[in-house]
């Protein structure tokens, strides 16, 4: 080996490298994003007002998005400026996903931020706060060397709410509260995903053990263990969780899992009933006092938005700002005697909460900035979609119950694939198209949406939509999916294909 | 942390694999700071976005990046020539 040289770097390079660091962008001039993961999806309303300082400066015109795993992520950000962000978000105890999504291997895969129910600890409806469950899985991997080189990476949600905000069937590990006698525990829900990578997108299959709330972690802990040591490290696409649960089948994981727990644990057949619901407009907390949840369309909010919305949450609540699973954010700890007050001055600052149901969940992904396509992005789609909704129905929505997703590529990170009414991009380049999925939702039986039409233009979005969700309410129906399991996908894409103009396929 | 090797007269190395955006490129810039101009330095990675992040940021200090090579599906070498 030839002579070393000392590089001169900082001792921060060091500290940081496992905690932060940047992903690729590839669309509007931006090189780089930042994901910056929330705990628990709480912040203080401070750091919430650094972030969008942060988004002023790194950024460009202080944009910011609420993702649906509860980070915030800027864009624009130049790899010569990360450091010094680095040493912010440090300052103020945060960090980043670390972005193994590049590497062509099947390899640096982490565990991504943790979904947690945005009301936890508040609810008054919650069967079990699960916030110190949550931030003490949260700590143990974060910046854990033994977990940041796993297959691929590993997604974790877990709520004590009755209403499955979390989506649990969607996640490689989707924890849920279990009533049992003797207390509350968990059910997990096991090798669920929406992206494309084998075997495709999947409904995560229960463990079928109770789970005690003391073993939470334990289990979670074995479970990215069993990844971590036995996901494929040969294809990537054969190298999510999935793919393994598939292979090994529930009870070897089950009996993996209590093996490396040192115990059995009881059977359980009990599944979520609810689930995909966000926690909307004004909820009542344990406390006597109200959480505000503030709806922001696809995720998108500026550093004029974000400080409004801090100075709210400090002169009429704790000073607590949370991000919600449905790319919102929630506002907790506010008195009944300042509900009126911080609603007059949420509506004066652009983000008013009567909104209509399908609002409160519509999401939409930022496949402009990660290049999926230049010609027109999910995000919005998604507000094209909802003006054209509004605009044709108006009131006629208030009882409706749509879960509206746009994704802009097959990797599906807005869930298109559960939707009742979902958009998912195909293809790349500056010919954004979508295929039309319908039918999909968690409650009840979960199911998969079905494709029922293929490459939309984005121009087309409005008519379709449009034609779909007009015979659902001419027709009297509240949900979309029970509007979809009655006529069933055929007849939907007869009707999607005559909203479109085209000849029926045969 | 990766080592800067000289490898021979007026060449080094440098191997950052397992570093994602943006630590090749701060350990690339940090590595041409200690060079002299005309030195070369090669640096082998493995995360894709670097190979393009990597040359645009050297050549954006005045660099000159003298080939970006693929070895097998999952690393590359950039050649860099300090300016």
């Amino acid at each position: 080996m030839g002579k070393r040289v000392e590089l001169t770097l900082s001792e921060d390079v060091e500290r940081f490298a496992d905690r932060f660091s940047l992903g690729r962008d590839n669309g509007r001039g931006s090189q780089h994003f930042l994901r910056v993961k929330v705990p628990r999806g709480s912040l203080s309303s401070d750091k919430f007002r650094d972030i969008a300082r942060m988004a002023e400066e790194y950024g460009r015109n202080g944009y910011a998005e609420v993702t649906n795993r509860q980070s915030i992520q800027l864009h624009w950000i130049e790899g010569g400026d990360a450091m010094d962000i680095f040493r912010r978000l440090d300052e103020m105890g945060l960090s980043t996903d670390k972005c193994g999504q590049s590497y062509p291997g099947t390899r640096y895969g982490d565990v991504r931020n943790v979904v947690v129910c945005p009301a936890a600890g508040l609810d008054a409806e919650e069967k079990v706060d699960v916030e110190g469950i949550a931030g003490e899985i949260n700590d143990f991997f974060i910046g854990n060397r033994d977990f940041l080189d796993m297959p691929r990476k590993f997604k974790i949600s877990i709520t004590g709410c009755g209403i499955g905000c979390t989506k649990p069937h969607i996640q490689d590990l989707g924890l849920y509260p279990v009533e049992r006698e003797g207390g509350v525990g968990f059910g997990a829900l096991i090798g669920g995903s929406t992206g494309q990578s084998l075997p495709g997108p999947a409904i995560a299959k229960p463990l079928g053990a109770f789970i005690p709330k003391d073993r939470v972690f334990d289990v979670t802990r074995a479970a990215v263990e069993i990844h971590r040591d036995n996901s494929n490290r040969e294809s990537k696409a054969r190298s999510r969780f999935k793919w393994l649960v598939r292979e090994w089948g529930v009870q070897r994981v089950r009996e993996t899992i209590e093996a490396k727990i040192g115990g059995t644990l009881p059977d359980l057949d009990v599944v979520p009933e609810v689930a995909d619901e966000e926690h909307p407009g004004i909820g009542e907390q344990k406390d006597g006092r109200n959480y505000l949840t503030v709806p922001l369309i696809g995720g998108v909010m500026y550093s004029d938005l974000m400080r409004g919305i801090a100075s709210v949450a400090e002169r009429y609540g704790g000073g607590e700002v949370r991000t919600t699973t449905h790319q919102n954010l929630l506002i907790p700890n506010v008195p009944t005697s300042e509900v009126g007050g911080a609603k007059e001055e949420l509506s004066r600052i652009g983000v008013p909460l009567d909104r209509r149901p399908y609002q409160w969940t519509a999401m939409g992904c930022p496949s402009d900035f990660c290049g999926k396509t230049v010609a027109s992005s999910s995000k919005k789609d998604l507000v094209r979609a909802t003006h054209a909704l509004e605009s044709r129905f108006g009131d006629r929505l208030d009882d409706l119950d749509l879960k509206l997703y746009i994704s802009g590529c097959v990797n599906d990170c807005c869930l298109a694939s559960i939707a009742h009414l979902g958009l998912k991009g195909r293809g790349s380049g500056d010919s954004q198209r979508y295929d039309l999925l319908l039918g999909g939702g968690l409650t009840g039986e979960p199911e998969l949406s079905e494709r029922v039409a293929e490459a939309i233009a984005p121009s087309e979005i409005e008519d379709v939509i449009g034609a779909l969700v007009q015979e659902c309410v001419d027709s009297g129906y509240d949900d979309f999916g029970i509007f979809f399991e009655d006529r069933g996908p055929r007849e939907l894409e007869a009707a999607a294909s005559s909203a479109l103009g085209r000849e029926e396929s045969s | 942390m990766p080592d800067l090797i000289e490898a021979g007269d007026g060449v080094y190395e440098m191997d950052v694999r397992g570093y994602s955006c943006p630590y090749p490129e701060v350990f690339t810039r940090n590595a041409i700071d200690s060079l002299e101009p005309g030195d070369v330095l090669k640096i082998t990675l493995d995360n894709r976005p670097s190979t393009e992040t990597v040359p645009a940021a050297v050549e954006e200090v005045g660099n000159r990046v003298l080939g970006v090579e693929s070895r097998g599906s999952r690393e590359w070498v950039i050649e860099v020539e300090s300016r």
